[in-house]
């Protein structure tokens, strides 16, 4: 039930009359019922799996918090529920891989032993914010959660279960012990970021896959011109798709009178890797900082125990994004980049940003190539498939003109603000604002119904 | 209250602003005619422009269909294709369907008149009474009945008529000629594309949609697996059909159109066994048939291209795009001893 489609407008409808009707105090109840219905819709041996988990972290919260005081105590329950939760997540999403390396180590058949695991949609989100939330109430930042009721539905809220943001126990338990409930303001406000992220899937990404995908499938029979153009329409489509989901998350939780962090921040205006990984997934590159970087060491001790500090954190970063040495090789030109850019900043040397942005944009482009890749092989066809190779040239004028629109629309979201009152001193008006209001949200729907296709497919971050 | 007028005005300047919009670049309006027998169609001589798939803009004939004006005289030779909308053809300009590329390529072989007679739709059911009002515009001396594998059941859907012995004598069409409430819609879609667009766009889904909510349903396939069974029941109107055509005096062949969904390995035919049911049906009847989906695996293996489908749709489905429809009539232009004989 992704949200782009019919059976989810029909089960938020549903939800939110229930919503209504319901007694204030039974609102959590009915949300943690409503996220359960949502996942088992997936697959219904998957709620097992999420009730584990979520149980697993709730008592180990209570233990590390019950002996903070005898810290050696404490931290067994600590690396018990993290132990808990990497076995899940090794287990389901790393078994295979693991027998495809060993097989191919010691040269022998690796299908005899592969194993028939589904992958649980979210698994890589939920593990996270479940060792974030022990880590913190380790770290005692925060409490631990005593109702079993606010713990599970902070595991399993559905707006952002199966592909982030990820969120924060700080960030979300503190929300349930408010008074939350429907409210006009927030419900009109996450409509508008719930539209946003809608036509950024629907209108862009949806449209580019048809392009990308038959390119990355045969890269060897198409040209160079193709090819770049293929690889650009793969960056717009990842960013509008991933992005595109965290803002119908968003819109969704915010509807329900819920914050979530923000997850993008316009990443391919940044004007250096450091940057970029500031503006990109920022829920998952803040975690892999705060649990994974700093307690490594980060930047406190020598600057090679910094670089190695980096590499590790995006070599793990990238194998969370799949169970697949591309994904490693990915977020390893990452870290060398990273570990480049803080050689050069330690350096004392600077960068103009019309230097670095395109070098940046460059960097991450390239780096798509093994995101994107079915494997190594597939990788290195493709890299030399964009530096001249001979095939049929393939120049979509529809990804084109998409391709230029979002340009166009990325230039004006970076400077709204200031180009409407320079250009109209004196604008909005209150009436004109309130025209201007009906207007856009006429536009954008008359838009959608005019140009988005019937059937949306699965967003691309469903599958980590 | 002036806020209200201000509103209204920019939504009509809006609306207006969206009608021009679609009609530049996704459809041109629909212009319908009603055709005795046959259904609706074209207006004669209307515009067409299609970007589903690609990009066509083209203008129908004289008759509603998508041709350039018919010659005068008529060639020596002439040759009716029907079918229903990939034979039609409106994805692709008119001059790069394979009825103008067959005829082209024929040029230098004794010229032959290749008329399109593909009707978005339509079914082989509809195909002798086609034929019967086509005969005094085109005189054709060759009939070539293309069948995709959506044709293969859909003429089941018709109740069929029978003489007291049993016998089936022709099927039972519900086209009626439009009532009052009918030319108020066809006037409407006929001057707004907006409507237009958003009546085919949903009109599938939304009555898909109502029929599994009042069902109590919520799964539903939009377009429901046909079965071979399907087929079992619609086999006699084949035979009939089949039957009606050899009996105007012309040779009959059948086409069998590609319906192939091409994947990076490979290709894998569709609905095969309803394609090898057919070929019985007529090859009993001394029909030729030709396989449409060798020419488009030979060009996928050669260029890697597919012959079906654009950058805009999913890979592989959809209808015939323009490399496509070059391959088809390239091979095609080979089988003149077949479609003429």
């Amino acid at each position: 039930m992704i949200f782009s489609s019919f059976e989810f407008f029909i089960f938020f409808t549903v939800l939110l009359a229930v919503l209504k009707l319901a007694p204030a105090r039974f609102y959590p109840h009915v949300l943690l019922g409503a996220s359960w219905f949502f996942y088992a819709v997936w697959d219904v041996r998957f709620l097992l799996l999420i009730g584990f988990v979520s149980g697993v972290g709730y008592v180990c919260g209570l233990r590390i918090w019950q002996y903070r005081h005898a810290r050696e105590k404490s931290l067994r329950a600590l690396w018990l529920g993290i132990a808990a939760m990497l076995a899940v997540l090794a287990y389901f999403k790393y078994t295979n891989f693991l027998i495809e390396t060993l097989a191919w180590l010691v040269q022998a058949p690796a299908e005899r032993w592969y194993q028939q695991i589904v992958l649980p949609v979210g698994l890589s989100f939920f593990t996270f914010q479940v060792i974030s939330y022990l880590i913190d109430v380790y770290r005692e930042e925060i409490e631990p959660c005593r109702s079993a009721r606010d713990f599970f539905l902070y595991v399993a809220f559905f707006p952002q279960l199966v592909a982030g943001p990820i969120v924060r126990a700080k960030d979300f338990l503190p929300q349930l012990q408010q008074h939350i409930g429907l409210n006009g303001g927030y419900m009109y406000l996450g409509a508008q970021v719930f539209a946003l992220g809608f036509v950024q899937k629907i209108f862009v990404a949806d449209r580019l896959s048809a392009f990308v995908d038959p390119v990355f499938a045969t890269p060897q029979m198409y040209d160079a011109s193709t090819l770049w153009l293929a690889l650009l329409a793969y960056a717009v489509q990842i960013f509008c798709d991933f992005s595109g989901y965290s803002h119908m998350a968003i819109g969704i939780a915010l509807m329900l009178g819920f914050r979530l962090p923000e997850n993008f921040r316009m990443p391919y205006l940044a004007t250096s890797i450091a940057d970029f990984w500031r503006r990109w997934h920022i829920s998952l590159s803040s975690w892999l900082r705060d649990y994974l970087y700093i307690p490594l060491g980060g930047n406190r001790g020598s600057l090679p125990h910094t670089y190695v500090n980096l590499m590790l954190t995006m070599l793990l970063g990238g194998l969370w994004h799949g169970a697949s040495w591309n994904f490693v090789l990915w977020g390893g030109l990452h870290g060398v980049a990273l570990a480049v850019h803080r050689a050069w900043r330690s350096a004392g040397m600077s960068m103009p940003w019309w230097l670095g942005w395109p070098l940046c944009f460059l960097f991450v482009l390239l780096t798509w190539v093994p995101f994107r890749s079915g494997s190594f092989a597939q990788t290195l066809e493709y890299y030399s498939g964009l530096v001249g190779a001979a095939g049929v040239t393939w120049i979509a004028p529809q990804v084109v003109i998409l391709l230029l629109l979002v340009l166009l629309v990325h230039v004006v979201m970076a400077g709204r603000q200031q180009w409407i009152s320079e250009w109209h001193p004196g604008w909005p008006t209150e009436e004109g604002a309130r025209i201007a209001h009906v207007l856009v949200w006429f536009w954008l729907v008359m838009l959608l119904l005019i140009w988005a296709p019937v059937n949306s497919s699965p967003f691309i971050y469903f599958q980590f | 209250m002036r806020w209200l007028i201000k509103l209204t005005a920019a939504l009509l300047v809006s609306l207006l602003l969206l009608e021009i919009m679609v009609r530049c670049l996704v459809l041109s309006p629909a212009r319908e005619q009603y055709v005795e027998k046959i259904g609706y169609g074209h207006a004669p001589l209307s515009e067409v422009l299609r970007t589903y798939e690609g990009y066509a803009r083209l203008r129908v004939d004289d008759l509603g269909l998508n041709n350039p004006p018919l010659p005068d005289p008529l060639p020596e030779h002439r040759l009716l294709v029907m079918g229903d909308s990939f034979v039609e053809a409106l994805q692709v300009m008119q001059e790069e369907n394979f009825e103008s590329r067959l005829q082209q390529a024929w040029s230098d072989r004794g010229g032959a008149l290749v008329y399109n007679a593909g009707f978005d739709g339509s079914d082989p059911s509809f195909d002798p009474d086609i034929v019967d009002w086509l005969m005094p515009y085109v005189q054709p001396q060759g009939l070539l009945v293309c069948v995709n594998a959506h044709d293969l059941t859909e003429i089941s859907r018709w109740p069929v008529k029978r003489q007291d012995d049993g016998s089936m004598t022709g099927f039972v069409h519900d086209v009626q000629p439009p009532g009052m409430l009918k030319r108020t819609v066809l006037w409407v879609y006929a001057h707004s594309a907006l409507v237009t667009h958003l009546k085919w766009k949903y009109e599938h889904e939304v009555r898909n949609w109502w029929h599994a909510l009042s069902a109590g349903s919520v799964a539903v396939d939009p377009q429901p697996v046909k079965t071979v069974d399907d087929f079992h029941a619609g086999e006699e109107g084949w035979r009939w059909v089949l039957q009606q055509l050899s009996a105007k005096g012309m040779p009959v062949t059948v086409l069998l159109m590609p319906e192939i969904r091409y994947s990076a390995t490979g290709a894998e035919a569709v609905d095969s066994e309803r394609r090898q049911r057919l070929q019985a049906v007529a090859e009993a009847l001394g029909i030729p048939v030709l396989d449409g989906n060798q020419p488009l695996l030979a060009e996928f293996a050669h260029s890697g291209q597919p012959g079906v489908g654009f950058a805009n749709t999913h890979f592989g489905e959809g209808h015939i795009n323009a490399r496509g429809h070059a391959a088809l009539a390239s091979w095609l232009a080979d089988k003149r001893q077949v479609l003429l004989r």
